[in-house]
């Protein structure tokens, strides 16, 4: 299983890291931190945060926790923890199913639900969900879970059937989460100062009595700000938790909500009411339509609506459907390069401000068929493959980033042209190259040199060019050389690649070399300063044939708009024998534009 | 030896001596007032328990009546606008909210938190929303709600349905709504800590805290039981006008409006029989639009979510009993919707003798309805119709306390009345 690591955007707690197709992972700590009350109240709490990757420690550590999204279609979640607390933690979802593995206290009775996690563990610890169910879940710590979910261990986690569909048939244009939960601070306090437990100040969570009430991990005060909820007559998906220890009773005012699932598991009908009976722990969807550009009170019904004794505070919130542009806002799209060759790859990446929100953003790469392939689909940045073309192509890649609240769906297009301009291996023809004589050097020596297509290439045939030999005449200067035409509509950069193999018969001597050459509108190119590609040189009569063996050659030369010919073929400076021969073989000719 | 038994009650049997009924508290149906503009004023007043308890309550008063508890049940019909307008003689703002209802407006007083409010002493804010759905709703002040529905500030709606017929009721439009002429009640559940009424009393507002709030008083419509039987407009409840005292013939189907009003949710069961719950929070419970309750729920307890409504219809025949609930013998006639595969069945069992009874007040000395038997001198007071009792009550055991002492709290007793013995129709 690879995995992709993503860089940190600016304020956003991005650590989406997908496997491509299967699974998304997340780096989650628990912390310790504070919540301020809106009296002023500093209370200890233990949160959640999402790290980019494990030791990272740059994830805001909030209560409730950061809600993770496993996107449509993903199987399987694994949340790598970091527990920085002092004392054994874990993660259990409710209503997921895991293989779980409980710790027991020596009187047998459970301490942890699953395996512990040890405090300041210095490996993540893995926590994994397969087959992971749709709907709006909960995520605590299963150890000690009566100290443990009221400190403030828990959070949302979601998986919609689809994009925009919380459930088969249950489409909506924004999702507003309301996590209810509760604080009492004596307890917060005596766990803080190590005063909880048998024969302390606080012995158990018996006289538990909360006296502060959130939603969203805020206490209402007079100017807090509204849950936006999208645009008038948007259907907005309501997604209750309840991590508080007691029933809470939403009551929306002017609207019906349409109650659609509970615990993750859909209603066959819904339910038509304007309150909830929301028990602890429980989830709730339910649709609403808010009808005009205004401010919509819900609360709770069970009366949690004091800060301490203050009245005027709790859970309150107002929603508001205002019709602003909700996070993710200023959204861009771009390639590191829009127009690519066949050939070449780019790098894709969304850019995002996120306007102060914690849920991490999740992606959606989606990619027509035949369009090539993505390096990922769910993560910020992955890489373009193109596929191989001829001619020029347009492929248009949809990218759907998701705060869980809302979607947005941006294009890109990539265009792609075709990388190669001819590649030749010879396997059937001679692919428009053909044999010419005394190709370079103003040679003059046609009887002591040919052309063939044979046998014994790379894989299947190759071009030979066979120099030298016949007789005991001396000739000096033999060459011949394989010759293809091409057109270039523009100037570009063009790269020849080419194998080849030479060979010297045994008896050349010391000052009788053989070359590879390559010449392109006539001028010959080669290594470094030379102008040939290889040289052999004889060593004498007897011993064995002298060969580079199968090599590449590759080159880039820059050409104008026009016509174009190159030649790959031998030279040979002198020959004096019979039974000197030069052979040239070459194979898998590639020229391409880059 | 086998006992006397009168088979039936003398139909000119008018006055009733049970203790605390009287025959105008037979009435059987919901008491409120009708129209399509209130003027509620928030006053103070002093509520009664069993217990010997007083206790300041904030609440809706109508027009210049004194304060009641719970506020005025509200009888409107659906399409009307209604406009409630609100005057405040409190020292703190208050308001009304209207959940279930749609398109409601408030005007005048000042901008809260959740809705427009009154003022303190004199202020005045108005309410306006059409009632466009039928059905059982609630209201109940918006301003600190945590405090101002603990001193009473809660009231019921019923919303009767366009083309409604008094003698032959539906909840909804739809038929699967129907319930018997003059058999609706309303169940309006609240809870109360007296020490925050006695710190309101004493003038200690800034010392109140509602998170340390502990109720030991339970009520149904405002009344504790056994107040809950007693009349309505009982003048030794002036502030507390509505009872909860139903009562029903064989076969009849009762209408249980179910009000869910104070902090706390309340499982309310009733004995005798299963109900089908038709209805939450205003809206039949269908599969889809006009399909009538095919979503119906038989339960014999439900708790309704605080805040919330619902409406049950209950019935009860005696069906299943195994033995005839007249004492008829097989050729007499069927009384009306008698069970009659029972009729003429004899009693199961050999009744025990007046020497091996110990003889409780709803004792009537007959298993058969509408029948008296020979009993001491002084019982059967509390049953002089011979009608079978079942107690309805919040099942949370410690609710039907009134602060700590038993019986008492959110209870009541369905009394199933012969068909001959009339029950007051409204």
């Amino acid at each position: 299983m690879k995995i992709i690591k993503t860089l940190l955007i600016s304020l956003s707690i991005l650590t989406i890291v997908s496997t491509p197709g299967n699974a998304i992972e997340y780096f989650l700590r628990a912390d310790e931190t504070t919540k301020t009350m809106p009296d002023g109240n500093i209370i200890p709490m233990w949160g959640f945060a999402l790290d980019s990757s494990f030791g990272a420690l740059d994830g805001n550590v909030t209560v409730p926790g950061p809600i993770l999204s496993v996107p449509p279609g993903d199987s399987n979640l694994i949340i790598h923890f970091d527990n920085d607390l002092n004392v054994p933690a874990s993660i259990v979802i409710n209503g997921q199913i895991a293989n779980m593995t409980p710790v027991r206290n020596p009187d047998g009775r459970a301490h942890s639900f699953t395996h512990e996690t040890q405090p300041g563990n210095t490996d993540p610890c893995d926590y994994i969900w397969t087959n992971f169910r749709d709907g709006t879940y909960i995520y605590q710590s299963g150890t000690h879970v009566a100290v443990q979910v009221q400190m403030g261990l828990y959070g949302g986690v979601i998986k919609d059937f689809n994009v925009n569909q919380a459930y088969s048939g249950v489409d909506y244009n924004i999702s507003v989460p309301l996590f209810f939960s509760e604080i009492d601070p004596v307890l917060h306090n005596a766990v803080a100062d190590n005063n909880y437990g048998t024969g302390k100040l606080v012995t158990s969570t018996i006289n538990y009595e909360p006296k502060y009430f959130l939603i969203n991990g805020q206490s209402f005060s007079i100017g807090a700000a509204t849950v936006p909820a999208g645009n008038p007559n948007d259907v907005v998906l309501l997604r209750f938790f309840n991590m508080g220890l007691e029933t809470r009773s939403p009551v929306f005012h002017n609207a019906y909500m349409k109650l659609v699932a509970e615990d993750g598991q859909a209603y066959q009908y819904p339910k038509q009411q304007y309150s909830i009976f929301l028990a602890a722990g429980k989830t709730i969807d339910a649709l609403v339509t808010l009808p005009d550009s205004n401010v919509y009170p819900i609360y709770d019904r069970r009366l949690g609506l004091t800060n301490s004794q203050t009245t005027g505070g709790g859970m309150l919130a107002h929603l508001e459907a205002s019709g602003t542009t909700l996070p993710p806002a200023a959204l861009t799209v771009s390639a590191i390069a829009d127009t690519i060759l066949d050939t070449q790859t780019t790098q894709l990446s969304v850019n995002v401000a996120v306007l102060g929100q914690s849920s991490p953003l999740r992606y959606n790469w989606k990619i027509p068929k035949g369009a090539g392939s993505l390096s990922s689909k769910t993560i910020r940045n992955p890489v373009y493959t193109p596929p191989d073309i001829t001619g020029s192509q347009t492929f248009p890649l949809v990218i759907e980033t998701s705060d869980g609240s809302k979607t947005v769906i941006s294009t890109l297009d990539i265009n792609v042209i075709d990388g190669l301009i001819f590649s030749a291996n010879f396997n059937k023809n001679c692919n428009s190259f053909e044999y010419l004589d005394n190709t370079f050097k103003d040679t003059k020596a046609s009887s002591f040199e040919s052309g063939s297509r044979v046998k014994g290439g790379i894989t299947g045939r190759a071009l030979k060019v066979k120099l030298g030999g016949k007789n005991k005449i001396d000739i000096a200067g033999m060459s011949g050389g394989w010759q293809r035409d091409f057109d270039l509509s523009a100037s570009e950069n063009v790269k020849i690649t080419f194998m080849y193999n030479l060979t010297q018969s045994p008896n050349y001597e010391d000052d009788e070399y053989s070359d590879i050459l390559l010449s392109i509108d006539g001028v010959l190119k080669g290594i470094d300063t030379n102008d040939y590609i290889t040289r052999i040189y004889g060593d004498g009569d007897g011993g064995n044939n002298i060969s580079t063996g199968w090599q590449q050659f590759t080159a880039t030369v820059p050409l104008s708009a026009g016509k174009h010919s190159i030649v790959i073929g031998g030279y040979n400076n002198k020959k004096t024998d019979k039974n000197e021969v030069t052979t040239a073989i070459f194979d898998d000719i590639v020229v391409e534009r880059i | 030896m086998i006992l006397k038994i009168f088979k039936k009650i003398s139909k000119n049997f008018a006055v009733m001596l049970l203790f605390l009924i009287t025959a105008d508290a037979a009435h059987a149906a919901i008491f409120g007032v009708e129209g399509t503009v209130f003027n509620f004023t928030a006053k103070e007043g002093c509520i009664s328990t069993p217990d010997g308890g007083s206790y300041l309550m904030w609440g809706y008063a109508l027009d210049t009546n004194q304060m009641q508890y719970p506020g005025p049940t509200l009888i409107i019909n659906q399409g009307d606008t209604i406009t409630v307008n609100l005057t405040n003689t409190l020292i703190v703002p208050v308001s009304i909210v209207f959940p279930g209802q749609t398109g409601v407006a408030a005007s005048g007083g000042v901008q809260g938190l959740i809705t427009r409010e009154a003022l303190p002493l004199g202020g005045t804010v108005s309410y306006t929303f059409t009632a466009s759905h039928a059905g059982t709703y609630i209201y109940y002040s918006g301003t600190s709600p945590e405090l101002q529905i603990e001193m009473g500030m809660v009231g019921a709606i019923i919303v009767r349905p366009t083309g409604f017929m008094h003698h032959m009721p539906q909840a909804y439009e739809h038929i699967g709504s129907a319930y018997s002429h003059g058999r609706e009640f309303l169940f309006l559940f609240t809870e109360m800590d007296p020490k925050i009424h006695e710190q309101i009393a004493l003038g200690r507002l800034s010392q109140v805290d509602t998170t340390t709030r502990f109720p030991v008083l339970w009520f149904i419509n405002g009344r504790c039981a056994p107040d809950t039987m007693a009349e309505n407009f009982d003048p030794l409840l002036p502030h507390q006008p509505y009872n909860c005292m139903p009562m029903m013939h064989p076969g009849d189907k009762v209408l249980m409006r179910i009000v869910s009003a104070g902090k706390d949710p309340h499982p309310f069961h009733t004995h005798g029989n299963n109900f089908n719950i038709i209805a939450r929070d205003g809206r039949l419970l269908e599969s889809e639009p006009n399909a009538g309750p095919d979503l119906a729920v038989s339960n014999f307890t439900i708790t309704v979510t605080p805040g919330g409504t619902a409406e049950a219809i209950f019935e009860w025949t005696g069906a299943h009993l195994g033995w005839d609930i007249y004492g008829h013998d097989i050729n007499d006639p069927l009384e009306p919707n008698e069970y009659a595969p029972d009729h003429g069945k004899p009693f199961p069992v050999t009744l025990p003798t007046v020497k091996e009874l110990t003889i409780g007040n709803m004792w009537s000395g007959s298993p058969f309805l509408g029948a008296m038997g020979s009993l001491p001198p002084g019982k059967g007071t509390l049953n002089p119709n011979g009608g079978y009792t079942f107690m309805w009550h919040s099942h949370n055991e410690k609710e039907m306390t009134n602060y700590d002492i038993f019986p008492g709290g959110l209870m009541t007793m369905l009394i199933i009345e012969a068909p001959s013995v009339p029950i007051m129709e409204h």
